[in-house]
């Protein structure tokens, strides 16, 4: 794939990439679109042994995925509590108070359903390619997608 | 039913992005440093190649031409030998002077395929431009 081949991929797949991004780190803008572009990046390095075209929306979600995971693991901080006083609030957050709900309601539930509700409502992916993307089974899927049902649900109050 | 309500949430779900200008700006610069440090890689990959090259030639030049000498100080070392008390190392050596002679010489072309390489890789160096 050439330079121009990728850019043109990347232009036709970024903003539906970024919106996930953004409902999976619950409305971190900013953090989002570092983990776009690390995605990309990771991406464009290893795009000379990806032929398969038509999944590379896919392909993009999954590195997309393995990024968010890798980064959660990298921020294990914890601060004092005299310390968090001084903490400002982080302005490139979302804006919109709109989805404040959402993103706590998001939050509260664990990566791994999160990930599963928003690539199968969101983004519309079947349960096999979901599986695929997490690279777990259809069954853990499935359960996935469960359990994140029902506690946004509750945390919705969708009946 | 609950399924079309997590949909409809989810499909009107729409954040406020970053300027699209702005991401693949800043998308294309990376590239561009990832573009600088793979034209890095290869460009030292081709150099070590070539010292290589350059340090098998040299080596196998220094072996020959040590190898060369050999029947030479086999002789000398021979009659030497028959100079010697029978029981001093000086005699052992004599006689297990050809293995050692080629230990010697492997040795040496080694140290000098080694040393080459290292010489080779660092002149081979492209020359930086200067800015002025």
């Amino acid at each position: 794939m050439t330079r121009e081949q990728f850019i043109s991929h990347v232009e036709a797949t970024q903003k539906a990439f970024r919106r996930f991004l953004v409902a999976l780190c619950c409305g971190d803008t900013s953090l989002a679109d570092d983990i776009a572009q690390e995605s990309y990046i990771k991406a464009y390095l290893s795009c000379d042994t990806f032929s398969n075209l038509d999944k590379f929306n896919a392909w993009i979600f999954k590195i997309g995925y393995n990024t968010f995971i890798n980064n959660k693991r990298g921020e294990r901080l914890t601060v004092g509590i005299d310390d968090a006083k001084d903490i400002t609030a982080h302005d490139s957050a979302d804006s919109s108070f709109a989805y404040q709900d959402l993103y706590e309601a998001l939050n509260r539930i664990p990566a791994k359903e999160r990930t599963s509700v928003l690539l199968f409502y969101m983004q519309g992916y079947s349960i096999k390619e979901i599986a695929e993307i997490q690279e777990t089974s259809q069954n853990a899927v499935k359960q996935h997608l469960s359990r994140g049902r029902t506690h946004l649900r509750g945390l919705l109050s969708i009946n | 039913m609950e399924d079309d309500k997590f949909k409809s949430l989810f499909s009107n779900f729409e954040p406020e992005l970053s300027s699209d200008f702005r991401f693949m700006n800043k998308l294309q610069r990376n590239l561009n440093s990832v573009e600088l440090v793979k034209q890095h890689i290869a460009e030292v990959r081709s150099r070590s190649k070539k010292a290589v090259l350059i340090a098998v030639i040299v080596g196998f030049i220094v072996g020959f031409l040590f190898s060369l000498s050999l029947p030479y100080l086999i002789d000398a070392v021979s009659n030497w030998q028959l100079t010697l008390p029978s029981e001093s190392i000086l005699n052992t050596f004599a006689k297990n002077f050809t293995i050692i002679a080629w230990l010697v010489i492997g040795g040496t072309s080694v140290f000098a395929a080694i040393n080459t390489y290292e010489i080779s890789f660092s002149l081979l160096k492209p020359k930086e431009t200067s800015a002025y």
